[in-house]
């Protein structure tokens, strides 16, 4: 009974587990795509990986196999084949000096994957507590015909965490006969408690000039002859995974027959060629914004993704950021063929690293947008007209030297400058650190503008200004208000139709709109005035508020207001003020009466409609 | 329906033909490409061409018992595998891994087709990735994802990656104009919109489409001279009457593009129609308002994915609008009527 069940249970995970390969062993042999042809089958053959391979050999040689071995690493770097390969190895009858024979039956059997004794476990579609029960009953028996019985599981970090917890016993003491094999390309993702068990190996991703190397070995093997730069553009896409170097020649080799220039076979293979790049990357420094639409419209006629080209034009920018900032021996930094960084380097003296470090973020920053967009394609247009209009930036340096010397002209001119507006001296003054940031376009700077971006809140300055001659303080009234805008914009408002008149030499009279007089005269808001008077005319000013004068008594004359005596009640029903509060309250308009003509008389302006609405409407 | 009956694609068909003649058949494909382009047409046709009983030269017959059966989708060997609702499920997979371990039943490849492959759920992804990397002998996968980047890098890698082109505007053209029935300029205009993908052609062609795009248009045109009184009323009603105010959205960043571009290349062939005034008015304002206004729009769009307020967004691109193109907003409205207050 005990012995069925056991028997039940390692015959499910066998027939589960293994490959299928053998079942369909009399059709027509198939074709096996490059990346399984060329799957290394001797630690030799692995490409890549010495700290891997010296180890695990130099392990195997002085007789110091670990019981579990944890491999991790991005796809396509050698993970599964390692394993088989440590497998074999162990496994082989007649091993060649830590090498595997590939001949002996339990070496090709491993090959075909239908060992008795190593067992390869999809960890994904194994990932219950279940499934690592099944394995337990199994591990205890002895393997079938070699040395060691081998378990690896492939996609481990898919294992559920009870059937990690359940893993951790058999794992920490195995049989002295088993021998686990653990592969995933996601490490984070497995307990603590496993890592500790096991023997971890990180394999490397696979360098550009490796992989070239390696598919030329494959092209001259498969009798294909492929151009350098294709070999390149490959491996720089595979991003050091030889699987997809290898897919991706695939595709190459299958177009073999036919006469294929460069450009055509990286468009199969949707890579973005430099070109296009090179050829929107001088558009934008060279504010040509005809080249960079038919680029895209290039791109997308050819079926290239946009995102990717966004990827690559960032990874362009990069490239010229590092050339411009890092210095001597910048090149070293880049990945790039000589001829490349040559383009680079003459695109770099159209342009200021500022321009550039500009351009990097907008791009990095459309990258994002693009992947949202419903119209990605409008979006890169968009993105490119924008860089095409983008102000050449000045250097820091530059900026705060152009200021400098600003100031020193005017520190000799003060003299014959008397006259110059105290404002502008003011804006002038003011420590504006945010200019040269945020906008430094040089014709912002250079604009006439006597006062700051109303964001920056200027601070008085520190030293009281030269004082201005009392007499001029009726002149430039207008430029404090405009002044007091900055500083204190409500202050500035209920003074926004003033005049003054000098009464003496400390006494202004002060004519303001008649609704703010009683506002103006708190003794709170004088104080205001006061010290902004002070900071700003350089003197102390007593003042005399006096309501404004009537408007200008042609109004009265005028059609309109002959027209609103004709017939005030039509005007009031048509004015939008009453209109909009009809609207908002719901209101009926029911009567409207007019004021006490002496009233309507004194008050001029907008007085009269209004103390009459609120109680007419029910 | 046969290979040669697909639109556009030429260079994906030549590939797969190729493929066939030289006998390299990789063990799973991945067609990738955006929404209605014909990645599942082409999937189902190369299907049938693997398993036609009598091919012709390289394209299947459509006519034999196989390729009759694949079309009407009961072909044994043909697995399709599609999201069971949001996404595909492990069970599924684990299915298919049953269903897979035994030969092909009747004809000489298993087709498994796998629909949207961005729907895997991660541990169905990883429980193919086992299978896709070393499948039991005459299967094909046969995936298919509007983008590479959404599947895990790990089953990108194990495919034969067959990137799809949008179609080209003659073809979608051609297909409105024969198939449709539309008039030929209509046709052109709706081609351009299409971005390359006949199922946004073809939902653009339906009659209340063009209207609608007609009714965005005029509203933005309208905003010109609404007071602010008026303004508010429109935009209520606006977010209100419409189905698809992102579609609203696209619309307008369509118009902004043809304004910038009226601005930038001569000989711009715009599409949409702006009448006269907006177009002069536009021609007032500067390049760079007009994209920060682009830029503003496409930031409502993506509030207005998540599922911001419509009405307010719409009103914030309205205001944008007028703000920047007509050069007046809230404030310089308002001192106007302050102004009439005086009788």
């Amino acid at each position: 009974m005990y012995a069925q069940k056991v028997y039940r249970g390692f015959e499910s995970l066998s027939l589960r587990h293994l490959p299928f390969t053998s079942f369909c062993g009399n059709l027509p042999m198939s074709y096996l795509v490059l990346a399984r042809k060329w799957r290394p089958q001797t630690f030799a053959e692995v490409i890549g990986q010495p700290h891997v391979s010296r180890t695990l050999q130099n392990a195997i040689s002085k007789n110091r196999i670990a019981h579990a071995y944890l491999f991790c690493g991005a796809r396509g770097v050698g993970k599964t084949s390692v394993a088989r390969i440590l497998a074999k190895t162990i496994n082989c009858l007649t091993p060649v000096s830590s090498a595997p024979c590939n001949h002996c039956s339990n070496c090709r059997e491993i090959t075909q994957g239908n060992s008795v004794d190593v067992l390869e476990i999809d960890g994904a579609s194994n990932r219950g507590i279940d499934s690592i029960r099944d394995l337990r009953e199994t591990v205890r028996y002895r393997p079938a015909k070699s040395k060691y019985k081998i378990y690896i599981i492939d996609e481990v970090h898919m294992l559920t965490a009870e059937a990690f917890n359940a893993l951790l016993k058999t794992l920490e003491e195995p049989p002295e006969h088993v021998l686990f094999i653990f592969a995933t390309t996601e490490p984070h993702k497995i307990p603590a408690t496993i890592l500790s068990r096991c023997q971890r190996f990180d394999f490397r991703r696979i360098a550009t000039q490796q992989l070239v190397e390696h598919l030329r070995h494959i092209a001259v093997e498969e009798q294909v002859d492929l151009p350098e730069g294709v070999l390149y553009a490959l491996a720089r896409e595979a991003d050091g995974s030889m699987r997809d170097a290898q897919s991706l020649l695939e595709q190459i080799l299958a177009f073999s027959g036919e006469d294929l220039t460069g450009e055509e076979v990286l468009d199969i293979l949707g890579i973005v060629d430099r070109k296009s790049v090179h050829k929107v990357v001088a558009g934008v420094l060279e504010n040509d914004a005809r080249t960079c639409l038919e680029v895209v419209a290039d791109l997308y006629r050819r079926g290239i993704d946009t995102k990717r080209f966004c990827q690559q034009l960032c990874d362009y920018f990069r490239n010229l950021l590092v050339l411009a900032t890092g210095g001597q021996g910048a090149e070293s930094l880049l990945d790039l063929p000589e001829d490349e960084i040559l383009v680079l380097k003459s695109e770099l003296g159209k342009t200021s690293p500022e321009s550039l470090h500009l351009i990097f973020q907008m791009v990095l920053k459309a990258e994002e947008d693009i992947r949202r967009s419903s119209l990605p394609r409008i979006t890169l247009e968009m993105l490119l007209l924008r860089l095409t209009q983008l102000p050449q930036l000045e250097s820091l340096e530059e900026v705060l030297a152009k200021l400098s010397s600003l100031e020193n002209r005017l520190a000799t001119d003060q003299g014959s400058c008397e006259a110059n507006r105290a404002a502008t001296r003011a804006a002038d003054r003011l420590p504006n650190p945010e200019v040269p940031a945020t906008r430094p376009e040089p014709a912002e700077l250079a604009a006439q503008e006597p006062f700051p971006p109303p964001q920056i809140v200027p601070q008085p300055p520190a030293t009281p200004l030269a004082p201005v001659d009392p007499s001029e303080t009726v002149n430039q009234w207008a430029g404090f208000i405009r002044w007091l805008k900055i500083k204190d914009g409500i202050l500035a408002a209920k003074l926004a139709d003033s005049q003054v008149t000098l009464a003496s030499d400390k006494t202004l009279g002060l004519e303001v709109n008649e609704v703010f007089e009683n506002v103006i005269k708190e003794p709170q808001a004088l104080t205001k005035l006061t010290a902004a008077a002070r900071a700003f005319f350089g003197h102390e000013f007593q003042w005399v508020v006096k309501a404004r004068a009537a408007p200008a008594p042609e109004v009265k004359g005028s059609p309109k207001a002959k027209r609103a005596k004709g017939n005030p009640r039509r005007l009031i029903m048509e004015h939008p003020v009453v209109l909009q509060a009809l609207e908002i309250l719901g209101g009926d308009l029911v009567d409207i009466r007019m004021l006490k003509s002496d009233r309507v008389e004194t008050v001029k302006g907008e007085t009269p409609s209004e103390p009459e609405e609120g109680p007419e409407l029910i | 329906m046969a290979l040669k009956d697909i639109f556009g694609q030429e260079r994906a068909k030549r590939f797969l033909k190729q493929l066939l003649s030289l006998g390299k058949l990789p063990h799973a494909v991945l067609f990738s490409g955006m929404q209605g382009i014909g990645k599942l047409t082409l999937a189902r046709e190369f299907a049938k061409l693997l398993n036609c009983l009598n091919p012709q030269s390289s394209d299947c017959c459509d006519a034999c018992a196989s390729c009759l059966k694949i079309r009407d989708g009961h072909h044994a060997d043909l697995v399709w595998v599609k999201s069971d609702g949001a996404y595909i499920k492990l069970d599924q997979i684990r299915n298919l891994k049953q269903r897979l371990s035994f030969r092909p039943f009747e004809g000489k490849w298993r087709i498994v087709i796998i629909e949207d492959a961005q729907d895997l759920r991660e541990e169905a992804g990883n429980a193919l990735l086992k299978l896709l990397e070393e499948p039991p002998k005459q299967n094909l996968f046969v995936l298919t994802t509007l983008e590479p980047q959404m599947l895990l890098p790990t089953i990108v890698s194990r495919c034969c990656h067959v990137r799809l082109q949008p179609l080209e505007e003659i073809w979608i053209e051609k297909y409105l104009r024969d198939t449709q029935g539309l008039p030929p300029s209509q046709a052109r205009t709706i081609a351009t919109m299409a971005e390359g993908s006949l199922d946004r052609a073809k939902w653009l062609a339906e009659p209340a489409r063009i209207v609608h795009m007609n009714e965005v248009l005029e509203n933005i045109s309208r905003l010109r001279e609404l007071s602010m009184v008026d303004f508010f009323p429109l935009t209520a009603q606006w977010a209100k009457g419409s189905a698809d105010l992102e579609q609203d959205l696209e619309c307008i960043k369509l118009w902004i593009r043809d304004l910038v571009l009226s601005r930038l290349v001569t000989g711009h062939n715009p599409m949409l129609q702006t009448d006269e005034p907006t177009l002069k008015q536009a021609r007032k304002v500067s390049v760079e308002s007009l994209l920060s206004l682009f830029v503003d729009i496409e930031n409502a769009h993506l509030r207005l994915r998540q599922n911001a307020n419509k009405q307010l967004t719409l009103e914030g691109v309205c205001l944008a609008i007028k703000e920047s193109l007509y050069g007046e907003s809230g404030w310089n409205s308002l001192s106007q009527w302050r102004e009439d207050l005086s009788f």
